[in-house]
């Protein structure tokens, strides 16, 4: 049984690497988003202020290099929204291509065929990392410690369970809308406007830093980015508070799942 | 003619709410990155450099006019990269191609309708942030921008024309035409001031016919009138005829060419 799963998660996996790379321009064009999101953090610096550190950003957040404070947020971002993402554009994907129906017709459990979807992402997603850290050394002068940044990954890990747990809600969510398109567009951005990666939530209105703290993108940035810059220990009450976060998103995303699986059964897929 | 695909694209567009809420929704959080982001690195809206540079010292207003325009002057491009795309997905590309209209009416009501429609989405955008940004605004300087905001859209719309030759010829320029998009945010300094590129990148600009719009817009809300950016009203005059006639010439070849081998992918 586990077996056979995961002979299923590879192929599902196998198929989007394979569809992904059959347009490799994508690749360059998504390799170039990097790119033009830290390069416009950098040229912005620069253009406002004529200095490659900003003191009110120090202030602010403890990063005076606003470029490493861009590039470790929009690292984070990028390997957070692979889970949403990976969720639920797997199934817009293959709704818009007419193959959804025989992808859950298939003998694989349905979240076989989500996490086979998210795993390429997460390639994809490191595949990136690989290509950015070096450049973004060489072209933007980024001060990257590897001791430092190896300290994020544990805390990295602590949020993936809430970020997947997001994925999972909006996945079950997403089975039963008509036209899923213009609401994982709403949502992504939603994620992308209070993940905190280009600028820090304090500087939101009150009741969107409220939001932004209970979603789990923001916590993981803002602990990742204390532990690089300050250790474990400065960064505890930030790393709690995320714990807790992303063990309450992990129980909401399985039941959710869990529901819309029961759901299926009974009244079926509405949208499809 | 073209009435007739430019009604219908609204009609496509406008059927579902969510998306238009998605588009304006998407249109505000792609703009309030980057000036969180430059306030953050600021301390604050306003900067003596970049008004030292370009004569506008307020950040907020400083992007919000550049972005604006920006996504105004893709339009076109993305409608005739994705339009023909859209069309070809849904099977009725061919049907079209095969009614007793010319491809170039169909290709340009396609490209109007997004222009009108992206225009549409962007005021709302840009009221939002006048809004937000808390942005000092008049009626008159709303009516002494509507000219050259005009001639924008006439070089946007020529600009764009350029690229209905190459989807026709090419299978998937998509991911060509968004690095191309990127590319625009940096040679037109949308979020920043261009005099922070290099010479050569500088001189570049001068052939995209935003760079010219931004900096007339935000002349206009400086206080300014058009003759203190008269090198740059020729420019966007000049730029008019000089993509439309490109655009065109490049339509015309890729016609011939299509005739010959087909269209490319399809």
């Amino acid at each position: 049984m586990v077996a056979t799963e995961l002979r299923a998660l590879w192929g599902v996996a196998v198929k989007s690497w394979r569809i992904f790379l059959s347009y490799k321009l994508w690749f360059i064009s998504d390799i170039a988003l990097g790119f033009f999101f830290v390069g416009q953090a950098l040229l912005i610096g620069i253009g406002l202020t004529g200095e490659r550190n900003s003191e009110a950003l120090r202030e602010l957040t403890g990063y005076s290099d606003y470029v490493t404070f861009a590039v470790l947020g929009f690292m984070v971002l990028g390997f957070g929204m692979t889970f949403l993402s990976g969720f639920v554009w797997s199934v817009v994907d293959e709704l818009y291509a007419g193959t959804l129906e025989y992808s859950f017709a298939a003998p694989m459990r349905r979240i076989t065929f989500f996490l086979g979807n998210v795993l390429t992402r997460l390639l994809l997603s490191f595949a990136y990392m690989a290509v950015y850290i070096p450049l973004f050394v060489l072209l933007f002068g980024l001060n990257f410690d590897i001791v430092a940044f190896s300290r994020a990954i544990p805390v990295l890990l602590v949020g993936t369970v809430g970020m997947v747990g997001m994925g999972m809600t909006a996945a079950g969510i997403v089975l039963y809308l008509r036209d899923p398109g213009p609401f994982i567009n709403v949502l992504e951005m939603l994620m992308f406007a209070l993940s905190g990666a280009m600028y820090p939530i304090s500087i939101l209105p009150a009741g969107l830093q409220l939001l932004a703290r209970i979603l789990p993108y923001a916590p993981t940035t803002e602990a990742v980015r204390s532990v690089v810059a300050y250790g474990y220990e400065a960064a505890a009450g930030e790393i709690v508070y995320l714990s807790v976060l992303s063990i309450a998103y992990g129980l909401l995303g399985y039941l959710t799942y869990k529901w819309s699986e029961k759901q299926a059964r009974t009244v079926g897929l509405k949208a499809y | 003619m073209i009435l007739a695909v430019v009604e219908k694209e609204f009609r496509m567009f406008f059927r579902y709410p969510l998306r238009v809420i998605s588009s304006i929704f998407v249109g505000i959080v792609f703009l309030l990155q980057f000036v969180y982001f430059g306030q953050a690195v600021l301390g604050g809206r306003y900067s003596t450099l970049l008004e030292a540079s370009t004569g506008m010292g307020d950040y907020p207003t400083y992007a919000l006019i550049g972005y604006v325009l920006w996504w105004v002057s893709v339009s076109p491009m993305e409608a005739y990269v994705w339009g023909v795309r859209r069309e070809l997905q849904r099977g009725t590309f061919e049907t079209n191609v095969l009614s007793p209209a010319r491809l170039i009416g169909l290709l340009f009501g396609l490209s109007l309708s997004w222009l009108l429609m992206d225009s549409t989405l962007m005021v709302i955008v840009f009221v939002m942030g006048v809004i937000i940004f808390k942005i000092p605004i008049t009626a008159i300087i709303v009516l002494k921008s509507l000219p050259a905001i005009a001639a924008s859209l006439l070089a946007f719309l020529g600009f764009g024309f350029v690229f209905a030759g190459l989807v026709m010829l090419l299978k998937n320029i998509g991911p060509f035409a968004q690095i191309f998009e990127f590319a625009m945010l940096f040679l037109s300094g949308v979020f920043f001031p261009l005099t922070v590129m290099p010479a050569p990148i500088q001189a570049l600009s001068n052939l995209l016919p935003l760079t010219h719009s931004a900096r007339i817009v935000r002349a206009l809300f400086a206080g300014e009138g058009y003759f203190a950016v008269g090198d740059s009203v020729a420019w966007l005059l000049l730029l008019i005829p000089a993509y439309w006639a490109i655009g065109y010439l490049l339509f015309r070849w890729a016609e011939r060419t299509t005739r010959v081998i087909g269209y490319g992918g399809y």
